[in-house]
């Protein structure tokens, strides 16, 4: 035992004085941290949620291929941050047509002349007629809905989005019962704009259903993207936003449709008070950056984005005016997080708004993994045949070595990339097919190793006492190997690395996993390098090479200490 | 009066490595005259290849001469520039014969490539012209002239040897040094180079410098013997003088170590090991093994004192 | 010259095992796939058939129709069980008789729609792209390799072995994402996708042809050529250069090398013919092992690239499920692969006459 702690004691001697090895190993102390600390420096479920789930993606509203958020440090313009704001003014008031007070309310807003020519009847003639106005209507309640959400824009680059998550519902959609929606969006310099035309950008009386778009209009409603289901009560069918329906709003996918469907009455109704501020009319085709228009200042330039940013405070303001029919649920609008997007992160997102830190941060681990097993277990199966075929020699030892040449002339890609196919992207067939390739490079030089030691004289005396050949193999020739055999398998981590980020990169990897290999297998199909997202390429690729070399660092200093050779 | 052919005085070469000072070649004097064989014996690691390589000015890295001066026919070689050595003293003055059945052949190249080499450099000689001349050595050597279209592997050692005693000779140099040439060989091959050699040296009289750690070899070929150990030379003289009357402690535990096949002495051998080059024992490097070691032997530096005319002793038994 | 004929025909001998055994596995592979495949190529071929026998007016009975299809089914080997059918695959990639093997997908530069033409037009693109790199890599590697060697320790050295380390562990199709990022996205001075040097070829052809044409068409290719080059040199160049320089400082502490400074031999003269020549041998393994590990990669990089070769159409083919084409490819790829190999062994024996059987050697 006492030997093998000298032998360690020498061994972290003779390390000190290879500095790349001690580098290589502190390196590979500071990877196996970053890994096992994966859950606290980083998010697991993003991991576990990364592909298939749209949905939880969907509610972490992240911006879309947004660089880290540490980009502002090095860029003279500064990117707007994504974060959330809060809703500054929540308003719900509800007028009830069953009670007489309310509905006579409602009166003095629709109609001042006759609410007051109602106020001078007597009681009972009142009644009555309160009671026939009662029946025209098609509604009970009356509810009207206000929440703003504040934005201070103070930085260079307008967001790329403004995302409004909320729960909406029940609202029902009856022929003759137009419900009313306004969403505004009013800038720092005054500027007003309706997102939804028809409404008017100023609304002097909430209950008045004019200053209001009609929310019931399919083309409003698909291009708000609120959900709608058809509901059959009775014999007749109606559509309805149900309790509790997600609606996620997004701005700027917003003002995309609109600009996109060239339809010169829409656009002008909604991007009409900016354009005539400017004196400017958008062209059918050009392309509009929705975001860097509506947040930059009403100058010359603005229609092609190169006016100046506007800065300041603005504000979102939704604005429901929902009839609520007999026998119906009052409506609820509730908005559960309300988010500027723009640059976010240590990492960045891709192309499917998904934080990239943990992604990356969890490919250490299977890195690690993958490189170290597949290299252990190939080093490991190739010795033992070089071991087995050296030592026995004869026929037995032709055929071994005829077939280790059959196998290692095989091209190993391309192959690889076959037998992943047909077998299936698992990472553990694709560990298999990297062992099956892997151990075949080391069998030659160990062989050879065992022919040289063979004709060792100790050998011969040690068969010569009548040690057996397990015996002999295991005392004499095994120490000799184990040197060069652990430097070896340091060497082929990289290898076993690459080979898998190849595969993964490919598309062949396990689909359920995130690895380095698949985040760029994302990015090459996500198109990365068409629209410049370096964060998406440059971090899984570093990862690869640092893992790599760090065990080619330590594989070199193995081989520097462990194998004394005549280099000067 | 005869000027000697090769005269070396307090040649110095060390080897500066990153553990010291490696004194190789401690202070070493001797003259060579023409047609002499001087013989250096001694053990393995005591410089004697070091000496060799000085001499030709090719010291390995991180290797060279620290001082003294190594004067060949009147020119003393630690000055000249490397374009001279290279053009005017290597292999044409001063060549050298390798251990054959290592790796001193090229393997890639023909036998007769490498031999036609320094003739086409040195004397500007054709591949045809070079080939008259090749023959003719190989032949000199006892070698058939069908060798030259070989490859090095494909011949015996001793083959081999020859090939590296005709290449050393193809210039007709003034002195040949001799390092180790027949070690790899077995006894019969080496009976027969140590018979050419003899044959070179009634042939050609050059001057030649054998090093060996071989006594036996030495008592065969040479005119005067130089002991070298741990980098100084210990005890040189004639070879009757230094083997017939050995005076250095070391010579006479070198010389009683060797088998005899008739006597019935038993055969001693030195007990202890030679010392490290990088911090040697003050005073004689010897005296951690001499049985007859003194106070002096520890402090003070034995010279080389003549014991007899022509035969000196570097030890404190001797005055 | 006995020794080199006897190691030229034993190294063939070798490679055709090899190639024979290469062939039998991806035949055995893809028999399988390619059954759903031809069955379907089949009853193409049967419905056209059918239909151009109609157009001439001929009616067929229910008898000749069934020849008609059993012709066919035969002529692709569909009749034959597995393991026959294997052989015949087998027998096919052997005889590069791909003309069999329809090509589903669309493959740019191919100039009809059999599996040949598509290997025809993709092979020629790898070599001249790889081919290319790899004698720079071996230039600059000899040079770095013989500088860094005589000095072995000196900074050139260490910077030499660190981007050998580096390099290593670099996916050389990374390194491509990051040049297009660099050269094509940020400076705009590479093409994004070299596919598209076909649309140039193609406006090229439609303004000068024959002997001008391939005139005009190098800088074409240059053009699009140049950023993958100089990608696969950026990643390879170090290797070599580290490789060739522990091979020379290992021939350097040979004997032979003193003998050659002993015999009063130029320095250069020593470097470049004894030490060069000693050392070239091992190099050629080297370069036989990083071929063999290049050719994997090449797919990748290529596809990165969008570089009209072989390691694309092999991708292309996989992901369009082109059987046919896949089988071509893998095979072409292990045979050239092969060739090579082979090739380098013959000339190692050409360098190292050690190595060549048949002549006497050893001690006597």
């Amino acid at each position: 035992m006492s030997t093998y702690v000298e032998r360690i004691r020498w061994f972290l001697g003779e390390l000190k004085r290879v500095k790349s090895g001690l580098f290589g190993f502190i390196l590979l102390f500071i990877l196996v941290g970053v890994a096992l600390a994966f859950p606290l420096i980083a998010n697991q479920q993003d991991v576990m949620y990364w592909s298939g789930h749209a949905e939880y993606w969907q509610k972490k509203m992240l911006p879309v291929l947004a660089p880290p958020a540490w980009i502002n440090l090095f860029s003279p313009q500064k990117y707007a941050v994504t974060h959330v704001i809060p809703v500054t003014k929540s308003n719900y008031t509800i007028l009830n047509m069953s009670n007489d007070k309310d509905l006579i309310k409602y009166l003095e807003l629709m109609n001042p002349d006759v609410a007051k020519a109602l106020k001078q009847l007597p009681a009972s003639q009142r009644k009555a007629l309160l009671n026939n106005l009662r029946k025209g209507l098609h509604f009970k309640y009356l509810i009207y809905i206000e929440k703003d959400m504040v934005y201070d824009f103070r930085a260079d680059i307008p967001p790329s989005d403004i995302e409004v998550l909320a729960k909406i519902g029940p609202i029902v959609m009856r022929k003759g019962l137009v419900q009313g929606i306004n969403i505004l969006f009013s800038r720092p310099d005054g500027i007003t704009l309706t997102l939804t035309p028809g409404a008017s950008t100023n609304i002097t009386n909430p209950f008045n259903i004019n200053q209001y778009a009609d929310l019931t209009s399919p083309g409003l409603l698909t291009r708000l993207g609120i959900p709608v289901t058809t509901n059959t009560s009775g014999h007749e069918s109606f559509n309805e936003i149900v309790a509790n329906t997600t609606w996620l709003f997004s701005l700027r996918d917003y003002i995309s449709s609109v600009i996109n469907s060239r339809n010169p009455a829409i656009i002008n109704a909604i991007l009409g008070p900016i354009l005539r501020a400017v004196n400017a009319t958008i062209k059918t085709g050009t392309y509009i950056n929705p975001m860097v228009f509506l947040m930059s200042k009403a100058e010359r330039g603005i229609v092609s984005g190169t006016a100046p940013p506007l800065k300041g405070r603005y504000v979102l303001s939704f604005r429901f005016l929902i009839k609520v029919p007999k026998g119906f649920k009052e409506p609820r609008f509730i908005v559960e997080k309300a988010k500027v997007l723009g640059v976010y992160g240590l990492l960045g997102t891709d192309i499917h708004g998904r934080d990239l830190w943990p992604a990356f941060i969890y490919g250490v681990r299977w890195a690690l993994l993958v490189g170290i097993l597949v290299s252990v277990i190939s080093t490991f199966v190739g010795v033992m045949y070089g071991v087995i075929s050296g030592y026995l020699g004869g026929w037995v030892d032709v055929v071994m070595t005829r077939i280790a040449q059959v196998v290692y002339s095989l091209p190993v890609l391309p192959l690889l990339i076959i037998l992943a196919y047909f077998f299936g992207p698992s990472i553990w067939n694709v560990i298999i097919i990297l062992i099956a390739f892997g151990w075949v490079g080391i069998v030659f030089t160990v062989r050879s190793m065992v022919l040289q030691i063979k004709e060792n004289l100790y050998v011969e005396a040690a068969r010569a006492v009548g040690a057996s050949s397990w015996r002999i193999i295991f005392k004499h020739v095994f120490p000799q190997i184990l040197p060069y055999t652990f430097a070896s398998m340091a060497l082929s981590v990289p290898g076993a690395i690459l080979a898998e980020a190849g595969l993964s990169f490919l598309g062949l990897g396990d689909p359920n996993l995130v690895t380095w290999g698949k985040i760029l297998h994302d990015a090459q199909a996500g198109n990365a390098v068409l629209n410049g997202a370096w964060w998406w390429v440059l971090p899984p690729g570093i990862g690869i090479a640092v893992v790599g070399m760090t065990f080619v660092f330590i594989g070199y200093a193995l081989d520097r200490i462990l194998n004394p050779r005549l280099i000067r | 009066m005869n000027v000697p052919l090769l005269e070396v005085r307090n040649l110095k070469t060390y080897y500066y490595t990153l553990r010291g000072v490696v004194k190789a070649v401690d202070n070493v004097s001797f003259t060579l005259e023409r047609g002499e064989t001087l013989g250096i014996a001694g053990e393995s690691g005591c410089g004697k290849s070091t000496l060799a390589w000085a001499l030709l000015g090719l010291v390995p890295p991180p290797g060279r001469i620290a001082g003294g001066s190594i004067v060949l026919d009147g020119q003393d070689l630690t000055k000249l520039s490397e374009h001279d050595l290279r053009s005017k003293v290597r292999w044409k003055k001063v060549s050298m014969i390798f251990q054959g059945a290592m790796n001193a052949l090229t393997p890639v190249f023909t036998i007769e490539d490498q031999l036609a080499e320094p003739l086409m450099i040195h004397k500007g000689m054709h591949k045809d012209e070079a080939r008259e001349r090749i023959a003719e050595m190989l032949k000199a050597v006892g070698l058939d002239e069908t060798i030259m279209k070989r490859y090095p592997h494909e011949l015996s050692g001793g083959q081999k040897q020859r090939v590296i005693i005709a290449m050393a000779l193809l210039l007709n140099p003034d002195l040949v040094i001799a390092d180790e040439p027949t070690t790899a060989l077995d006894v019969i091959v080496q009976a027969q180079i140590m018979n050419l050699f003899k044959e070179i040296k009634r042939r050609y009289n050059i001057g030649m410098i054998f090093i060996t750690h071989d006594l036996s070899l030495i008592a065969e070929i040479a005119d005067k013997v130089a002991i070298m150990y741990a980098g100084k030379i210990v005890e040189i003289g004639s070879s009757d003088q230094v083997f017939g009357n050995p005076r250095h402690p070391y010579t006479q535990g070198l010389l009683r170590s060797i088998p005899r096949i008739r006597s019935k002495e038993k055969i001693t051998w030195i007990p202890g090991v030679p010392p490290d080059l990088v911090r040697p024992p003050p005073g004689c490097r010897f005296f951690p093994r001499c049985k007859y070691v003194k106070e002096q032997c520890r402090r003070e530096e034995p010279e080389l004192k003549e014991v007899e005319p022509g035969h000196f002793v570097a030890c404190h038994l001797y005055g | 010259m006995a020794g080199l004929g006897v190691t030229a025909v034993k190294a063939i001998a070798n490679a055709l095992i090899v190639l024979i055994v290469a062939a039998l596995i991806i035949s055995t592979v893809f028999v399988e796939q390619s059954e759903q495949e031809l069955k379907g190529y089949a009853l193409e071929l049967f419905q056209a058939r059918v239909r151009a026998l109609q157009m001439k007016g001929i009616k067929l009975t229910e008898a000749q129709l069934q020849q008609i299809n059993m012709t066919i089914w035969r002529d692709l080997g569909l009749l034959e069980p597995v393991p026959v059918r294997i052989l015949r695959f087998t027998l096919w990639s052997i005889t590069f008789n791909f003309g069999m093997f329809p090509a589903k997908a669309h493959y740019a530069g191919a100039l009809g729609n059999t599996a040949k033409d598509v290997i025809l037009a993709a092979l020629p693109n790898t070599i001249m792209l790889f081919t290319t790199a790899t004698l720079i890599c071996i230039l600059i590697g000899i040079f770095l390799g013989l500088q860094t060697a005589r000095k072995a320790g000196g900074l050139a050295d260490r910077i030499i072995s660190t981007i050998a380390m580096i390099s290593a562990s670099l996916p050389m199709w990374w390194v491509g994402m990051l040049m297009l990022l660099i050269f094509a996205f940020d400076l705009g001075i590479a093409p994004f996708a070299c596919i598209d040097v076909y649309s140039d070829l193609a406006q090229l052809s439609r303004h000068v042809s024959g002997f001008l044409y391939w005139i005009y068409s190098i800088p074409i290719w240059l053009k699009y050529m140049w950023l993958p080059l100089l990608t696969i040199v950026i990643v390879s160049f170090g290797g070599w250069a580290y490789t060739i320089r522990n091979v020379v400082i290992s021939v350097m502490t040979e004997d032979f090398v003193h003998v050659a400074r002993a015999k009063g031999l130029p320095e250069r003269t020593v470097l470049y013919k004894h030490v060069l020549r000693s050392a070239s041998p091992p190099i050629v393994t080297m370069s036989a092992l990083s071929i063999v590990g290049s050719l994997g990669g090449a797919i990748i990089t290529e596809t990165v690239f969008s570089w009209p070769g072989m390691g694309r159409t092999f991708w292309v083919a996989l992901q369009n499920g082109d059987t046919g084409v896949l089988i071509a490819a893998t095979y072409v790829t292990v045979f050239l692969f092969v060739v090579i190999i082979v090739l380098l062994d013959f000339i190692y024996a050409l360098l190292d006459p050690r190595v060549r059987t048949g002549m006497a050697g050893g001690a006597r």
